[in-house]
């Protein structure tokens, strides 16, 4: 007779390093050491760098049928999966040695080895959230500033894919969770900013706890999801003003979508043949980071720019099925206000002792 | 029935499968049956007498179903949805090596529908312990749905009177009522495509095309596709019968936003007569193109319209307001060289914070986008320049 299953009690990490010791061993062994695990003094000798305990991170490794369930002493207990965040924030996040994507390939691996322990360990509640909560912020974060790299360098959809996991198990957390959760009100706004428009992120909003839904955030960013499909791109572009950073990356893919939605629309409404538009308008309307910007995104769509003046003529316009992918000043400005660090940890916790400590807000 | 004892009951069974009684069989192995309540038929581990009675398919089918009795007598849907996988399992078996026959298609009934109010309980319980995510075993369930849905759909040499695909509309607005729940709506599609490409299709019950056309309706309007979406919910509210009042309420629910969206106001009898009223305001905020009023009615009313699945179909009524506001000024100031500044003095006085030229103008450039205004805007001259024949087209005819 089959039965539905029946979770059974998990096995509880007992590992107390951010490694287990066995993969220490074998890594250092067989020559698997990441650069950023290797003692200092040793990376003179390729041929058998050493392992500095400080810094070596337990890898990712993809589940497979037949492997044995991992022991005690290879899964680490909520409190150092805390500590490993922090560790992979504040020491790695910050490297300016190395190129960025090889900081986001080695956290993100790590991240999800942490995000794995927590899943075999069936840990939910604060810590979860925790840890999770730091998990979106980076993946946020990546998403926008390494937007511009080549596939090989970076790929925009897997990092999505993550970050949309993280995103609706941390909402999920919240759902369960009777404790006050102080940034649940900045991640339901980050759901709906990254889902802009998504019909399923809006009925998830309205459904929420009254308290949480009216929240100056959340209806915030309820309103831009409003703005964006009503098409009123004046007052959305006018709102980015006012948002966060991280709102803005999550919202960034979008951004780009509303202007070149603008630009067709424009492109009837205005269409005329001797009538003009101010180029110099058009780019502060659309957010653009300058006029160049504009000439050399839309000129291929066959957009007429003389002298400063736009001509819309709207059987000229041919739209090209790619949005090019763009930076935009306004949110460099905004992430550049606070470092790496504060964003992803918003400053409520800092490691003392290897212990972490809740700041007061 | 109530104190039916397992011997009766197994006869009974046992009776119906030598007489092809597909009937008797889905009441016999429905949960709405008295059947359920007796206790003597209640039982843990019912298998041994079952495999005594009856061969394979059968004696596991049955063993799950008497199990699934006790289970239910337990209040634990978990494990009543858990039997009753096996009992769809075991009939999806049967089922399908029945060749040129059709007789159990009541039984099929029968069974998916325990199925999916099972897996709606258990969801709930699972929910309420904290384990599981949400629509999780609703999910499961669909697949076992589309298993019988396979193997219905599959039967193409049977005469017609004996076909398997007489059970397909049933299977679908099943499944519809699950990719609803658990807003997959996406997978409606494959199985609308099966449905309408069947000859039989117009011949099913009534009851059954009402429940298909509205659920395709539903998913209509979730498209955006509103002329298909009022055609089909037109369908079932016209067919479905007067005395089913909740059923054309909730068409209605429906059907409402969709007409207003295409220009046509409800009136107020209609409402009343359905207990509707709240969509009376937003109907005439729309009609006189009031957007404060609007703004108003909906909030008014925010928790009914949410409750509904309404409210963000609802909010696509703005556009209409703004062109019905916007017509009027072109009436008002009888020209075709209007000049922005007055939409912005009329977007001021609805309320609108902070409104100039730039975002009154942004509304203009949607509106004509949208085909809803026909002419152009001139920057330089801070005007809109409409045609000077019918520049505001009927909304029926443009979406």
């Amino acid at each position: 007779m089959s039965r539905v299953d029946i979770r059974t009690a998990s096995v509880q990490g007992e590992c107390k390093l951010m490694c287990p010791e066995n993969e220490i061993r074998l890594r250092e062994r067989e020559g698997l050491l990441h650069p950023f695990e290797i003692l200092q003094a040793t990376a003179e000798n390729p041929r058998r760098p050493k392992a500095d305990r400080s810094k070596m991170v337990k890898e990712y490794s993809r589940p497979a049928a037949g492997r044995t369930e991992p022991k005690p002493n290879q899964l680490r207990p909520s409190n150092v999966l805390i500590q490993t965040a922090h560790y992979l924030i504040n020491s790695i996040l910050t490297k300016t040695d190395v190129h960025w994507s090889h900081v986001y390939d080695f956290v993100f691996d790590r991240l999800r080895a942490v995000r794995q322990d927590m899943v075999i360990q069936q840990i939910g509640g604060l810590d979860a959230i925790t840890l999770l909560e730091i998990c979106v912020r980076f993946h946020l974060l990546a998403g926008y500033k390494l937007c511009k790299e080549s596939i090989s360098v970076f790929d925009p959809k897997i990092n999505a894919t993550h970050t949309q996991e993280c995103l609706k198990r941390l909402l999920t957390l919240y759902s369960f969770e009777d404790r006050p959760c102080a940034h649940r009100t900045e991640f339901e706004s980050l759901y709906l900013l990254y889902n802009l428009g998504n019909t399923e992120a809006m009925m998830h909003t309205l459904s929420l706890p009254h308290d949480i839904r009216c929240s100056r955030c959340v209806q915030h960013s309820f309103k831009f999801t409003q703005l964006y499909l009503e098409k009123n791109y004046v007052r959305l572009f006018r709102q980015t003003k006012v948002m966060s950073g991280l709102e803005l990356c999550a919202a960034h893919r979008h951004l780009l979508h509303v202007q070149s939605q603008a630009i067709q629309t424009m492109c009837v409404a205005y269409s005329s043949k001797s009538l003009k538009y101010p180029l110099g308008k058009l780019t502060v309307l659309l957010g653009f980071n300058c006029d160049a910007e504009v000439c050399s995104g839309y000129e291929k769509w066959g957009l007429n720019i003389k002298g400063g003046m736009v001509c819309f003529q709207k059987d000229k316009l041919k739209p090209q099925d790619k949005d090019e992918v763009m930076q935009f000043k306004f949110i460099e400005s905004k992430l550049k206000e606070q470092s790496l660090q504060d964003l992803i940890t918003s400053q409520h916790q800092k490691i003392v002792d290897g212990k972490s400590i809740a700041e007061e807000r | 029935m109530a104190h039916i004892s397992l011997n009766q009951f197994l006869q009974q069974v046992e009776d119906a499968i030598n007489n092809r009684d597909g009937g008797t069989l889905g009441e016999l192995l429905s949960f709405k049956d008295p059947h359920i309540a007796s206790p003597r038929l209640q039982l843990e581990s019912p298998e041994a007498q079952c495999e005594r009675w009856f061969e394979q398919p059968w004696d596991e089918l049955l063993a799950a179903h008497l199990r699934c009795t006790w289970a239910v007598s337990n209040h634990d849907f978990i494990e009543a949805y858990g039997c009753q996988t096996v009992v769809t399992q075991a009939f999806t078996k049967l089922f399908q090596s029945q060749k040129d026959e059709n007789w159990s298609l009541p039984i099929m009934f029968s069974v998916c529908l325990d199925l999916r109010l099972f897996a709606n309980s258990a969801d709930i319980q699972l929910s309420r312990k904290g384990r599981g995510k949400p629509g999780e075993t609703l999910e499961k369930a669909a697949d076992l749905l589309m298993g019988c849905f396979r193997v219905c759909a599959s039967d193409n040499r049977a005469a017609p009177e004996d076909s398997k695909k007489w059970g397909m509309l049933n299977l679908v607005n099943q499944l519809f009522k699950i990719y609803f729940k658990i807003n997959k709506l996406h997978l409606c599609k494959p199985l609308i495509r099966a449905i309408d490409s069947l000859p039989i299709r117009e011949k099913f019950s009534l009851s059954q095309l009402i429940t298909y056309r509205y659920y395709v309706g539903r998913k209509a309007m979730f498209d955006s596709d509103f002329k298909g979406a009022e055609e089909y919910l037109t369908f079932a509210f016209q067919r479905c019968h007067s005395s089913s009042r909740k059923n054309k309420r909730l068409i209605l629910i429906y059907l409402l936003p969709v007409k207003m969206l295409l220009g046509h106001m409800p009136k107020v009898e209609l409402l009343r007569k359905y207990e509707l009223m709240q969509f009376a305001d937003v109907a005439k905020a729309v009609s006189t193109g009031n957007l404060l009023k609007l703004n108003e009615a909906l909030e008014q009313h925010e928790a009914f319209f949410i409750k509904c699945g309404v409210y963000l179909i609802l909010e696509k009524l703005k556009i209409i307001t703004y062109r019905n506001l916007f017509k009027k000024v072109y009436l008002i100031q009888k020209t075709h060289q209007l000049p922005v500044e007055s939409f912005v003095t009329v977007l001021k006085m609805m309320e609108v914070e902070d409104v100039d030229s730039d975002e009154a103008q942004c509304i203009l450039a949607n509106l004509i986008f949208e085909g809803k205004i026909k002419g152009y805007i001139s920057h330089q001259h801070q005007k809109l320049v409409v045609s000077k024949q019918n520049p505001f087209p009927l909304l029926s005819s443009i979406l």
